[in-house]
């Protein structure tokens, strides 16, 4: 089970109201290398990871991926919350407005809704663990690129904790599959 | 908001770090004896941080510390308040 802890893992500041920012953020809400499809992936990939330490990566780092996720959605939710309509027009986010308000969607940054297309649980822990260490790689892209877009030190600060995470991420994740080999590599089956 | 309490927050945030942290690394190395020495010595500092919050500022989680005689749980400022 889960238990929810009232705080942040991370402070979400910023400067100023900023609905065309908040609308690229979205990009790691519900986009495909995102918070949400992170967290998913890694949470239905662990029921047939082989080893104990396989099982526990893939819980613990799915885990702290829903609280990057709520990191996201605060940093939005702040960005918006202020923003006047003439602000949210200009910042091409009315489409987004008719829709949502200033609330709170899983989609990218273009409004394209989440799926569990961008997600794969194969079986095969060996393929499993190469997709985890390629989203990881492509979230960390994809903060880099929104670290270009905005110039609210606030924010910046945030994501550069997130980008960060997802290089340490990636690491594990690269561990994992050696211990997942060479548990193959030990196993003998007759 | 308060500036004690955002002060303290910050200490809890950055000791569960630390954890956090922690915990990924021994995942892949258990056999490590350093880093479990750290969490442990981490998370009995971190414990006693998150009850002097919990004293000034109401429950972090459910079942946490034992209320009083109020649901203190539905207080706000939520953390995407904050």
């Amino acid at each position: 089970m889960w238990i929810y802890e009232k705080k942040l893992q991370y402070p979400a500041k910023v400067s100023r109201p900023d609905a065309r920012m908040a609308k690229l953020l979205l990009a790691q809400y519900g986009g495909p290398d995102g918070e949400l499809s992170a967290s998913l992936r890694y949470l239905t990939q662990r029921y047939t990871m082989p080893t104990g330490r396989t099982k526990a990566l893939l819980t613990d780092i799915g885990t702290e991926e829903l609280a990057h996720l709520e990191i996201i959605a605060t940093l939005v939710y702040k960005l918006m919350k202020n923003a006047s309509l003439e602000e949210i027009k200009e910042a091409s986010a009315a489409g987004y407005y008719v829709h949502h308000d200033r609330a709170l969607y899983y989609t990218d940054a273009n409004g394209v809704p989440w799926t569990a297309a961008y997600i794969q649980s194969t079986g095969d822990p060996v393929t499993d663990l190469h997709e985890d260490m390629a989203a990881e790689q492509k979230a960390r892209t994809t903060y880099e690129h929104l670290i270009q877009m905005t110039d609210d030190p606030d924010v910046i600060d945030t994501l550069r904790f997130l980008r960060e995470r997802e290089v340490v991420h990636f690491q594990r994740f690269g561990e994992a599959l050696n211990l997942v080999q060479e548990h193959y590599a030990h196993r003998h089956v007759f | 908001m308060d500036r004690k309490r955002m002060e303290l927050l910050l200490q809890i945030q950055e000791l569960e770090f630390v954890a956090v942290e922690l915990t990924l690394f021994m995942d892949t190395h258990p056999e490590q004896r350093q880093p479990l020495a750290d969490y442990n010595q981490v998370t009995e500092r971190l414990q006693s941080l998150k009850q002097e919050y919990e004293k000034l500022y109401g429950p972090l989680m459910v079942f946490g510390e034992r209320t009083t005689d109020r649901w203190s749980w539905i207080d706000e400022p939520w953390p995407w308040e904050m």
